[in-house]
């Protein structure tokens, strides 16, 4: 990913904005322009930011860029309205199925030379 | 209209070539194909390769192919798929043939990827998925595979990931293979009590990086057999796609790009499933070659772990699987992973497979796909 496709992506990155169908109300994150279970268009679709944790994993093995937070936990999580998304947990040592979590946004990392720093959403626990 | 067979086939040890390059592993490969055939002109080469970018920094990989074996008269194409790179690259050398354009096709795939530190290969590899998910949620191949077996086990109520008995069984026929990268045994025990990559997943149950290169010879029928070489017929093919988001799927746990696939190519090749002799399907973890089988219909779902275990896949079992150890013992060098399983299926058919001959098999089923199942291939082959 570039700088420009950094920019590109930043609505989606920063504020969980998925879609939904037009057609038959389908929600998914990232967004999608077409609708997979019908075809139908969609719309941007701001998703809700809680949820719980459905399952989750240690992740050891890790992209280079993800070094850092070596190992992080992934997760699935299913928002308030029953739309599921993988996204990262942070600010939690030991997680549990059906844990609440919110969406917050958080560094993702930081690359070049210049060191550019990349933020997204990862969840968190409900306090 | 043109019938393509399997004419020839090549491919180098997997395992890791420090000190030899992409075209080191083609050649070695190619030259194989070649072994013991009359001359003959070939009029395109279809190379496969996930990664030649990413590592060797070499793009347009088939025009240098071309280049190394001075073939300049080969129209070329690349195929970049993931581990179906050269399943992709078949597929469509055999549209050619089929559809009498051409007589003679190189296909194959090669890959470089002991060049590179764990950590970027756990990137590259993962690149084949949504590159959103990958660049900005922190998803990657294995922890992807991981969350899928955490569904699959409380989804059917199991307390123990029996499909890690799968790497158990594909180590056992690579122990046999002299091509394959992993040689040892295993035991169930091993497997779950090796280091976790992404629980509950191990090492054992996720495929290494490796370097390899393999190349089939394929052929019009007709022209193979006015030059009296020994062939098997590629009797059909499909292809199939889902969405690469999980949870855009009906069911995570249903892979029904690899259904449908197989669906088609056994259709067209006028085959029932029970008539299969032997799969060689890819799975890059224990538990997507566990939703593989569940999804193709050979073990009910949620019960291929223990299929598994009593030995139905095994060699000598109903129907054996991954003959030379599949992507987890063979190796899985991407892009030549699945010209790997072509050329061993290949060898089955032929008679060729040595101590890990299945006796007496007629037809063979090949799977490939990309990712989790977002496209996947079937070829189905017979003497
Ligand atoms: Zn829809």
């Amino acid at each position: 990913m570039t700088e420009v496709s950094d920019w590109r992506f930043r609505r989606y990155r920063y504020r969980l904005i998925g879609s939904r169908c037009r057609e038959c109300g389908e929600t998914s994150y990232p967004p999608r322009r077409r609708c997979a279970r019908c075809g139908g268009a969609t719309e941007e679709y701001q998703l809700p930011r809680r949820g719980r944790v459905v399952h989750y994993t240690l992740l050891k093995a890790l992209p280079t860029r993800y070094n850092r937070y070596r190992p992080y936990y992934l997760a699935v999580v299913e928002l308030s309205d029953g739309t599921r998304v993988i996204g990262m947990l942070t600010d939690v040592d030991e997680p549990s199925e059906g844990m609440e979590v919110e969406a917050t946004l958080r560094k993702l990392y930081t690359y070049g030379e210049d060191g550019k720093i990349i933020y997204g959403v990862k969840f968190r626990p409900v306090l | 209209m043109g019938m393509p067979v399997v004419a020839g086939y090549g491919f180098t040890r997997v395992g890791e070539h420090w000190d030899r390059g992409l075209k080191d592993l083609s050649l070695e490969a190619i030259e194989k194909v070649f072994e013991g055939l009359p001359s003959v002109e070939i009029d395109a080469i279809y190379v496969g390769t996930a990664l030649s970018g990413f590592y060797e920094l070499q793009l347009s990989l088939a025009s240098h192919i071309a280049d190394l074996v001075a073939r300049f008269d080969a129209s070329v194409s690349n195929f970049e798929a993931g581990a179906a790179s050269s399943a992709q690259a078949l597929y469509n050398a055999a549209l050619g043939i089929y559809s009498g354009m051409y007589k003679a096709v190189l296909v194959g795939g090669v890959e470089k990827m002991s060049d590179e530190l764990p950590a970027p290969n756990y990137r590259g590899v993962s690149l084949v998925e949504d590159s959103f998910l990958v660049n900005y949620s922190g998803l990657t191949e294995i922890g992807l595979h991981a969350l899928l077996a955490k569904m699959y086990l409380s989804e059917y109520g199991l307390d123990e990931p029996l499909y890690s008995y799968l790497p158990v069984n594909e180590h056992e026929n690579a122990s046999r293979a002299g091509h394959a990268q992993f040689r040892n045994r295993i035991t169930y025990d091993m497997v779950r009590s090796a280091s976790p990559v992404s629980d509950p997943l191990t090492i054992f149950d996720v495929t290494a990086p490796g370097d390899g290169a393999a190349y089939i010879l394929l052929m019009d029928k007709e022209y193979a057999d006015s030059l009296g070489v020994e062939y098997v017929k590629l009797l059909g093919m499909g292809a199939a796609g889902q969405p690469a988001n999980l949870f855009d799927r009906a069911s995570p746990l249903f892979f029904s790009a690899s259904s449908r696939a197989v669906e088609k190519a056994l259709e067209k090749a006028g085959v029932e499933t029970e008539d299969i002799d032997l799969l060689e399907m890819y799975n890059p973890s224990s538990i997507s070659g566990a939703l593989v089988l569940e999804s193709l219909g050979l073990a009910d779902k949620g019960g291929a772990g223990k299929l598994l275990e009593r030995g139905h896949f095994s060699l000598s079992g109903e129907l054996p699987v991954n003959t030379f150890g599949g992507a987890k013992a063979r190796g899985d060098p991407k892009g030549a992973t699945a010209a790997y399983q072509l050329a061993e299926a290949a060898m089955q058919l032929l008679g060729r497979a040595g101590d890990n001959q299945v006796d007496g098999a007629e037809y063979a089923l090949v799977h490939s796909m990309v990712g989790l199942d977002i496209s996947a291939y079937a070829f189905v082959l017979g003497v």
